[in-house]
């Protein structure tokens, strides 16, 4: 499964909120009929402040909850899952009525990788992958600044102008220090302005952090992708990273040209380049650390099956099969 | 994709390293047209090439993946033109060691905007280690002006390092093509 597993029995409460009373037995039904396929396990609940909460789009409540719930988080918490549902098609991400179980084991296991992975980074936050931590920092409200401490070297990653201080030049065997050793983060608020500024003055070293976030994002990502990615949105690359001295591998440099040049989603990435799912968690969290991943309208599946069965197989494709096999590129 | 000659272009200013980069990849004794360099302004280097820069890599099928070596001088311009039709694509090398590389660049993109725009060029920054420029400002300056081009900090006496930028140039054509 794309994304992390969920610890054995871990319980998720799914409550419905706005659904007729019929629908609602469906549910519960269903959910017990679902119980040996989910990768964790489901309860209904009455509880509003459920992991997931199943609603109808025409119910004001939850038309008001999904605002509150679409505005940032301060503290960083992972938000409620919310699922539409309603006998007219609420699109891929929601329940059509009636009930069908495949569409509902599909919007729970999507539930389930979501969830696991932002307890991961908030709740467990000792488990959280030094990917995660920094991530969730940088993207806490009024976080103007992350120092960032690994042995006896103090730095600063400024999220505003994307540039990274230390107190040398960082070249592959700081970055790899960064990657391999623990590593404390310590965000820094508008109070810490004074400090922040003495900070910048000590360190010698003021770069673009692409090298370091790039870094980051593919080594220690745990093979799974940030709790603020979502396997069901299409993603697209505003530009090429600097992938520096760790991140030259070929499997970014394909990734990397196609979200270059079209959306796909995290599952559609994995299968329009054979990477695993690891792979395609490690490559998107760093797109995301660095800042150039953006959110993008999805493709539909058959351009995509279309577009990467032609790369395959056109004259284009196999010349430059050729080119490769006669240079042995593409080896790792 | 139309049939096309199969030529790959190395371009870039005097000294860059595009005589070099043809020779760490080509099948063949590369034929080059160096003669004194006249022009100690642009580069202090003894030797320039004054015409092309010519090798070869023998595909599986006996099809030659042709590699032009374009002048540097951009008194030459006229013959960028000549050779860039039909080109597959272009590795454009930079010297980060000279002054302003960026602005250098962009000389290529606007002489080369046709395989620029169809992501059929890829750059590849040498020296990165000299000067104050970064590659982010060049990533920055594609940008600016709608680009999006992979850059990459070279040392184009490692094949590696050339295959690097063959391998981003032949995977942005694929995406290219299937958009």
């Amino acid at each position: 499964m794309f994304n992390s597993s969920p610890k054995e029995g871990t319980t998720y409460s799914l409550a419905c909120l706005g659904l007729e009373g019929h629908v609602e037995a469906s549910l519960k039904s269903l959910l017990g009929i679902l119980r040996n396929k989910t990768s964790g396990s489901w309860q209904h609940s009455e509880d509003i402040n459920s992991d997931v909460i199943v609603y109808n789009p025409a119910s004001p409540l939850a038309l008001a909850m999904l605002r509150r719930e679409s505005k940032p988080k301060a503290s960083g918490r992972a938000a409620h899952i919310f699922i539409p549902c309603s006998s007219e098609d609420p699109g891929a991400d929601g329940l059509t009525l009636p009930l069908r179980a495949d569409r509902l084991l599909h919007c729970l296991q999507v539930a389930t990788v979501q969830l696991s992975a932002a307890m991961t980074t908030i709740g467990v936050s000792k488990h959280a992958s030094l990917c995660e931590r920094l991530d969730a920092l940088m993207q806490t409200r009024d976080v103007i600044a992350v120092s960032i401490t690994v042995g006896n070297k103090t730095g600063l990653i400024n999220p505003t102008r994307q540039m990274i201080h230390w107190p040398r030049s960082l070249e592959a065997d700081g970055i790899a220090q960064l990657i391999m050793e623990d590593v404390t983060l310590q965000p820094l608020f508008a109070a810490d302005l004074e400090k922040l500024r003495h900070m910048e003055q000590e360190m010698h070293e003021r770069m673009p952090w692409d090298a370091v976030m790039w870094a980051i994002g593919v080594s220690t990502s745990q093979a799974r992708l940030l709790p603020r990615l979502d396997l069901r949105k299409s993603y697209k690359l505003k530009r090429w990273p600097d992938f520096g001295p760790i991140g030259r591998r070929s499997s970014d440099i394909k990734c990397t040209a196609l979200l270059t040049h079209k959306s796909l989603t995290p599952p559609e990435l994995a299968a329009a380049t054979g990477f695993s799912e690891a792979r395609i968690s490690g490559f998107l969290n760093a797109c995301a650390l660095c800042g150039f991943l953006e959110e993008a309208q999805p493709m539909s599946r058959t351009n995509l099956a279309n577009n990467h069965m032609n790369s395959e197989t056109s004259i284009a494709g196999g010349m430059l099969q050729r080119i490769r096999k006669a240079l042995a590129l593409g080896a790792n | 994709m139309p049939a096309q000659e199969l030529k790959l272009l190395f371009a870039g200013p005097m000294g860059a390293g595009k005589t070099t980069a043809i020779r760490t990849i080509s099948d063949i004794a590369p034929v080059s047209t160096e003669a004194a360099n006249i022009d100690k302004a642009q580069h202090g280097k003894a030797e320039t090439t004054v015409g092309l820069d010519y090798g070869e890599t023998l595909l599986e099928g006996g099809e030659r993946l042709r590699l032009y070596g374009l002048p540097g001088q951009t008194r030459f311009e006229f013959m960028w033109k000549i050779v860039m039709k039909g080109a597959l694509g272009m590795i454009l090398l930079l010297d980060n060691s000279r002054d302003d590389p960026v602005a250098q660049m962009e000389i290529y993109l606007d002489a080369f905007e046709e395989l620029a725009r169809s992501s059929s060029m890829v750059i590849g920054v040498g020296r990165s280690a000299e000067g104050s420029t970064r590659i982010h400002d060049y990533t920055q300056k594609l940008q600016a002006r709608g680009l999006c081009l992979p850059v990459f900090a070279v040392d184009v006496r490692k094949r590696d390092d050339v295959l690097l930028l063959l391998e981003a140039l032949l995977q942005q054509i694929e995406a290219y093509e299937t958009i």
